[in-house]
């Protein structure tokens, strides 16, 4: 491999003017996909560093036709000039010459004709370099480097040797930015879940492709529905794990849409993302094992979660805690099964409790519900929680109905000693 | 050679293609075939005042959730339970805690929606779903979902439901009785792959 073809940049100069920074990095984002090192050169050139794509995309004359049927795509009509410095690539694409060079001493032959105006230096400089007799970069190079360097800084110099490959050049690449947000204004107010829905599938196809380009992956979306009177109804989708794909939420967002009530029509949609970066594996080991193997779980959890509400679907665990309605708690992340473990003693205990302990009726001094309650077991005593205010003096027991139905039930030896109801036996 | 026709069942298929869970009471093993049935529906009926069913239950939910040398540990659904399940007294009853899921749903609808996410999946061996008045729609959704994969569905109602038509494959009735300690009648009324009975267990 020669030296020459250590770097090589493709410049796609627009003519069309310079154009709007937004624009310019929109442009910079989709041009991401061919290759990393994008940069953007006074809002009117794309300068592309594809050395390390040729191969995927099958050398640099693909790429240029690629680009350049994505920017006519998008409404430009680019001069794409392929050379091994990013400074000729782009003299040459000023210049209106397009063409593939591969090695420094092709790009030299090229670069001579240029005439001085496409180098983009400012017109006092130009204006000199007329009134000398010098039209084109081949009699600009003819001149003494000294005295260039004298007349016109030593900037211009060095200029002209990364042009032609003789020192180092350095460009800042374009960096994807880290959230992605957009809007998309609705032909017709309306409140359809159908129309909705297909107004945002157009903006996660945008994301997808964001995504893809970016190679990056987000858990979080964030819906704005904008009605007429400028207020929003937004909606939060999570998934349980990023994804870098966007089917999943396309559903999760219909389960959302259908059932959330919207107050007014809607005028305008906007998709908001936060980006992270990588991608999640997918596929199979070596083994032969699906790298996502509870990918089923986290989808039921998901597609629950949207049409149920985030905290309908949980886990739960044990707490270190003598007081029965303290000694559990509910997990909102189920899926990380690594959780701490208790040591608490096992003690015979009800599968069901009461949201409150109810109080039971009595009849000389025995508790009733549903019938006059037999105790078989206990008391256990639960005294506790002196320390933080909520302190607890209660007499468990295990108690039996009419029916047969087991239940646990408390005596609260502060006060009255009334009888209350705290669980089910199931 | 008989032909396969989705969605329709021969009798005795189930008997030799799905997957028993044994219930942890030999009675009633003896009286279901093997153990619960997976791959269709168990309709569990219940008298309002004295439920029983997790105690009967748990037994599998204990084997599943916390997995033995031929199975990982599985996922366990409870969908839309009466009253909140402590955690404890699921302990005491031997379940691993970090694989049950409680999954809280306030309109029936939801509940029927939530039964065939959750056997839609694939995700959980067991889902247990505490149900009210079920159209006839619904309930043959379910039962199909059920028949396509090995996950034991088990749908909890109300005794006053008995009378209604159910494609569920196994249809028992729970007595609790009164005077002994911990028995529980259970009254196999429909049994697709077996004659109906009636069998005592004795809960912890």
């Amino acid at each position: 491999m020669s030296h020459g073809l250590r770097q090589l940049w493709l410049c796609a100069w627009l003519p069309d003017g310079p154009l709007e920074a937004a624009v310019m990095e929109q442009l910079a984002g989709w041009a991401t996909g061919f290759t990393p090192g994008v940069s953007i050169d006074g809002y009117q050139a794309l300068l592309l560093e594809v050395r390390g794509s040729l191969q995927l995309f099958g050398g640099p004359d693909r790429i240029r036709t690629l680009l350049r049927q994505g920017l006519h795509a998008r409404g430009h009509e680019p001069v794409i000039s392929c050379a091994p410095t990013a400074c000729g690539s782009l003299w040459l694409a000023r210049a209106g010459i397009e063409c593939v060079l591969l090695t420094r001493d092709e790009l030299r032959q090229q670069l001579l004709p240029v005439p001085v105006e496409c180098l983009g230096w400012p017109a006092a400089i130009l204006n000199m370099l007329r009134q000398m007799g010098i039209r084109t970069l081949g009699e600009c190079m003819r001149l003494p480097r000294q005295g260039f360097a004298r007349r016109f800084g030593p900037a211009r110099l060095h200029e002209l040797d990364q042009a032609f490959g003789r020192s180092p050049e350095l460009r800042q690449a374009h960096v994807v930015p880290a959230h992605f947000a957009e809007t998309l204004e609705l032909p017709v107010e309306t409140t359809g879940v159908a129309a909705l829905l297909a107004g945002f599938e157009r903006l996660l196809s945008r994301l997808g492709a964001c995504l893809k380009t970016a190679q990056m992956s987000t858990d979080t979306l964030r819906c704005q529905l904008r009605h007429p009177d400028g207020s929003d109804t937004e909606l939060r989708i999570r998934l349980c794990r990023p994804a870098a794909g966007t089917a999943a939420f396309a559903e999760l967002l219909r389960l959302r849409l259908e059932a959330v009530v919207l107050p007014a029509p809607v005028t305008l949609l906007v998709l908001r993302a936060r980006l992270s970066a990588g991608q999640p594996a997918t596929g199979s080991d070596l083994l032969g094992r699906e790298l996502q193997a509870d990918s089923g779980l986290s989808g039921l959890l998901e597609r629950l979660r949207a049409r149920l509400g985030r905290h309908a679907v949980r886990g739960l665990a044990l707490v270190d805690e003598y007081r029965p309605e303290r000694a559990w708690r509910p997990v909102s992340d189920p899926l990380d099964t690594q959780r701490r473990t208790s040591r608490q003693t096992l003690r015979r205990r009800p599968v069901w409790i009461l949201p409150e302990p109810q109080l039971l009726q009595q009849v000389a001094g025995q508790p009733l519900h549903q019938g006059t309650l037999c105790l078989e077991c206990g008391p256990e005593r639960i005294e506790t929680g002196w320390w933080d205010g909520d302190d607890i003096r209660r007499d468990y027991y295990v108690a039996r109905n009419d029916r047969g139905a087991r239940l646990w039930v408390y005596q609260d030896l502060r006060g009255v000693a009334d009888w209350y109801l705290h669980g089910i036996f199931g | 050679m008989p032909v396969d026709i989705p969605g329709v069942e021969r009798r005795g298929r189930f008997a030799a293609d799905g997957l028993r869970l044994p219930s942890g009471f030999p009675e009633l093993d003896a009286m279901l075939g093997g153990g619960w049935p997976t791959g269709g529906l168990t309709e569990l009926l219940i008298e309002a005042g004295a439920s029983a069913e997790l105690g009967l239950l748990s037994p599998v939910l204990s084997h599943l959730t916390r997995g033995h040398a031929a199975a990982d540990p599985a996922w366990v659904m409870l969908i839309a339970p009466p009253w909140i399940p402590y955690a404890p007294g699921l302990c005491w009853q031997g379940l691993a805690l970090s694989r049950v899921l409680v999954t809280e749903a306030r309109q029936p609808a939801d509940v029927w929606w939530a039964m065939e996410a959750a056997l839609g999946s694939g995700a959980c061996a067991a889902v247990i779903a505490w149900a009210g008045a079920a159209s006839r729609v619904a309930l043959q959704r379910l039962h199909l979902l059920a028949g396509k994969r090995p996950v034991w569905s088990v749908l909890v109602r109300a005794a006053r439901f008995r009378d209604e038509r159910s494609p569920a494959m196994l249809r028992l009735q729970l007595h609790v009785q009164a005077g002994a300690q911990g028995a529980v009648r259970a009254e196999i009324f429909k049994n697709r792959l077996r004659a109906p009975g009636t069998v005592t267990v004795v809960l912890s």
